[in-house]
């Protein structure tokens, strides 16, 4: 995702076009291009998600370990969340190249994962012992910053879909754990509270989601806002250099929350016919 | 002809080497995945697709790197292997009028262009490494306006008389023979491009559709890897008015539409 | 722990093994091109449940030194964290390094780079997946990539791993003969019409009796590998046909 730099004429023409609410390539404003989602491709895994979309390609892959929970939330199951940019997406990311990217990642999604209902189902023995999920996402194509994050959350909410963690048997004299070997006797999660990403990239005088390369390049900055399927906003962040107004803020509140149920309906729909 | 590296293509002695092949002891043999061309006793092998191999007299778009003062040049992006030169003795200063350029001219330099910038050149010398050298010495190249810039691959344009087209649906079309794609309205006469000053006013929303929909037409064909010229562009574009601009992006209308312009120009080439 | 990766079997006098494959069979090979928008080249390589994807950008100028003769050859191979079994950590660690220069060698003589001055060309490396024949499995992926980038190489590169079990040289090593202990691998990768030998590397003990055969198995694994890779590299460039 080489940063590109537009011209004066080019970047002039972009912004007239939004202010048209018509894009580049015939968008309106709130249209998001093209999803491709797949789910289950990663044997090592006991959950995984790939996700494309145009010039964008996401891998989710989650993997459990049994450990003791923190003494202050004995009740609470772990989430570790890892991301890496491959050098396959530019030579820029050669070796840390993509550490910057990378943290900022990370920290939207333990942000918006420190109170998931999600924590509660994955406690095993009270005190002593919880699942921690460890989930890695590998990034192999860039094409918007803005646009990346919404996805990257997609597929992480689709690879938790797709986790299947074994069911654990406790002795409850011993309090002694027993994993059996059945590959079928195993624990879904349910994801419908896990929250997606809806970034807002503010050109001209609007806001659009799903920005192309160029369209961020003469973005003035853009908002992220983590929202679960409820309408429940957990985290939000502003996002790179410049400044907003609050007025067009507030008046883009209700659509966020549109946008964002309907990516919950997608991921939850495309799912559901992945594995039926 | 189809074939792949390392094939024999062809053991007569009396053919020259061309692109994409090399002589393993004395054998001409393919270097690349792609299909023979054969040009008199010349014998090169095309592939599907590579970086910009440039030859003078081509007519390229290309975007500025950076302003080189102390070297009198820009570098230019033209997806060729090396950055392309444009020396401060190859442009034409506002006004036109070709005279000496100064020191002036040379602390001038990134107001004529500066980085981002697209322009529009001709190939006018490739240096010993392989580096091009443009030139802007003609009132049609220059600077470019308000528009779209679109990158496909090079083999996919191929090299024609004119690269400049003004499409019947009212789009001024460059393309360039780096696979460097400029879309914008038509220039009226006698302010061609190669002026310094360009016009910001707002485009109509009409010319815009109209734009975005000669856009995404040209990257259907793109994809399906079908050579872009205008005969092929304007066939998809007027097969792609049974859909929306927006529809054109989703992958199956663009296969749809591809494929109907091949079919199209098929029987318009046997008729 | 089963000790005996071959199992005999009690019809047929070939033995099968783990996975249920003949010694010499090669496991499925899937191959696709251009799977990426923004590369110069790029390719998938799935052999068994090894993954690899592979990035091709170049040749472009150089960042930094260049050279005047010839073309600087880049290859970066990692192993992504979620790769294997249990979760690894992206330290830099020495084997994927070792791997990297080996890869780096066999492009160097692969590729016309004199064709190239002053500029460079990198070749990226992601093992999605790992079950195996990490290297073999790389060199086939970088090889294609190369191709669908259009840079000039002598040859289709491709390369095949065997090994020794139970006195029977076997072809395509996966990960479970991998890594029982003892077991001898060799991988070959050759420009395979002149059947020049790029890269050779083997670890484990191979009496040099046994050699002669371990090398022949691995040749003929490439040439099964070398068909595959052909055929989908033909149905890439079908269009230009016409």
């Amino acid at each position: 995702m080489a940063e590109v730099k537009l011209s004066e004429g080019e970047k002039c023409y972009l912004i007239h076009g939004i202010n048209d609410n018509f894009r580049i390539d015939g968008r309106s404003c709130w249209d998001r291009r093209e999803i491709d989602l797949e789910i289950n491709l990663l044997p090592s895994c006991v959950g995984s998600a790939q996700i494309r979309s145009v010039n964008c390609s996401v891998i989710a892959g989650v993997k459990m370990s049994l450990v003791p929970p923190d003494p202050g939330r004995p009740g609470k199951g772990k989430i570790e969340f890892f991301a890496d940019i491959s050098a396959n997406a530019d030579p820029l990311f050669e070796g840390r190249g993509g550490q910057g990217i990378v943290v900022e990642l990370v920290s939207f999604f333990e942000d918006s994962y420190k109170d998931c209902s999600l924590l509660d189902c994955l406690t095993v023995v009270e005190g002593k012992s919880v699942w921690c999920l460890s989930i890695d996402i590998l990034i192999l194509e860039i094409g918007s910053k803005a646009s990346l994050y919404d996805l990257c959350s997609i597929a992480v909410k689709a690879a938790l879909y797709d986790t299947r963690l074994p069911k654990v048997y406790v002795n409850p004299d011993t309090m002694d754990i027993e994993i059996p070997d059945d590959p079928f006797d195993i624990m879904r999660l349910d994801i419908s509270q896990i929250p997606v990403f809806v970034t807002v990239t503010r050109i001209g005088n609007s806001y659009i989601i799903d920005p192309t390369q160029e369209e961020e390049a003469s973005s003035i900055s853009s908002l992220l806002f983590s929202v679960n399927n409820c309408g429940t906003l957990l985290h939000s962040k502003k996002l790179g250099l410049g400044s907003l107004h609050c007025d067009p803020i507030k008046e883009l509140i209700p659509k966020i929350s549109v946008v964002a149920l309907e990516l919950h309906d997608f991921i939850e729909d495309q799912c559901k016919s992945l594995t039926s | 002809m189809l074939c792949l590296p390392g094939d024999t293509v062809t053991e007569d002695a009396d053919y020259m080497r061309g692109h994409g092949t090399y002589y393993k002891s004395k054998v001409l043999t393919s270097s690349v995945a792609g299909c023979i061309d054969k040009v008199n006793k010349l014998l090169s092998v095309r592939p599907l697709r590579t970086r910009y191999n440039g030859e003078i007299g081509d007519i390229v778009v290309g975007r500025v790197i950076d302003v080189q003062t102390e070297h009198k040049r820009w570098r230019i992006d033209t997806s060729s292997r090396l950055d392309t030169i444009l020396l401060l003795s190859s442009v034409n200063l506002p006004g036109g009028e070709l005279r000496r350029k100064t020191v002036e001219d040379e602390l001038m330099m990134k107001s004529f262009f500066k980085e981002g910038d697209l322009i529009s050149a001709e190939v006018q010398s490739i240096f010993a490494d392989g580096a091009l050298s443009v030139h802007t010495r003609n009132l049609k190249y220059g600077k470019l306006g308000q528009g779209v810039l679109l990158r496909v691959s090079p083999s996919l344009v191929e090299r024609r008389k004119t690269h400049f087209h003004n499409l019947p649906c009212g789009v001024h079309l460059i393309l360039g023979n780096n696979g460097y794609i400029w879309i914008s309205l038509p220039v009226s006469e006698g302010v061609e491009s190669g002026g310094f000053a360009i016009n910001l006013d707002p485009v109509p929303l009409a010319d815009r559709e109209v734009i975005s929909r000669v856009r995404n037409c040209i990257l259907a064909l793109a994809k399906q890897k079908m050579m872009l010229h205008s005969t092929s562009i304007n066939t998809c574009y007027e097969i792609s008015q049974s859909y929306q601009v927006k529809d054109l992006i989703k992958s199956k209308i663009m296969t749809e539409i591809a494929q109907l312009t091949n079919e199209k120009m098929k029987i318009e080439e046997l008729q | 722990m089963e000790s005996r990766i071959l199992l005999e079997s009690t019809s047929v006098k070939t033995p099968f093994r783990i996975d249920g494959r003949k010694p010499h069979e090669v496991r499925s090979l899937t191959c696709r091109l251009g799977v990426f928008q923004q590369a110069d080249g790029s390719s998938y390589v799935k052999l068994g449940n090894t993954q690899v994807l592979a990035t091709v950008y170049g040749p472009h100028d150089t960042r930094g030194k260049s050279n005047p003769e010839k073309s600087i050859i880049n290859c970066k191979f990692r192993l992504s964290t979620f790769s294997k079994s249990t979760r690894r950590n992206l330290h830099r660690d020495i084997r994927s390094i070792e791997i990297s220069n080996n890869l780096t060698q066999v492009f160097d003589s692969a590729i016309l780079t004199e064709l190239y001055p002053h500029s460079q060309i990198d070749i990226y490396l992601e093992v999605v997946q790992s079950d195996g024949s990490d290297y073999a499995a790389c060199i086939n992926a970088a090889s294609l990539a190369i191709i669908d980038a259009g840079i000039p190489i002598k040859d289709v590169v491709c390369a095949c791993s065997a090994g020794f079990i139970d006195n029977q040289p076997i072809t395509d090593i996966n990960a479970v003969e991998e890594s029982s202990n003892g077991t001898p691998i060799l991988t070959i990768g050759m420009l395979p019409k002149d059947k020049q030998i790029l890269s050779m590397e083997s670890s484990g003990g191979i009496h040099l009796d046994n050699l002669n055969d371990v090398m022949d198995a691995a040749i003929e694994g490439c040439k099964s590998v070398l068909f595959i890779m052909k055929q989908t590299i033909l149905n890439h460039i079908q269009e230009l046909k016409d």
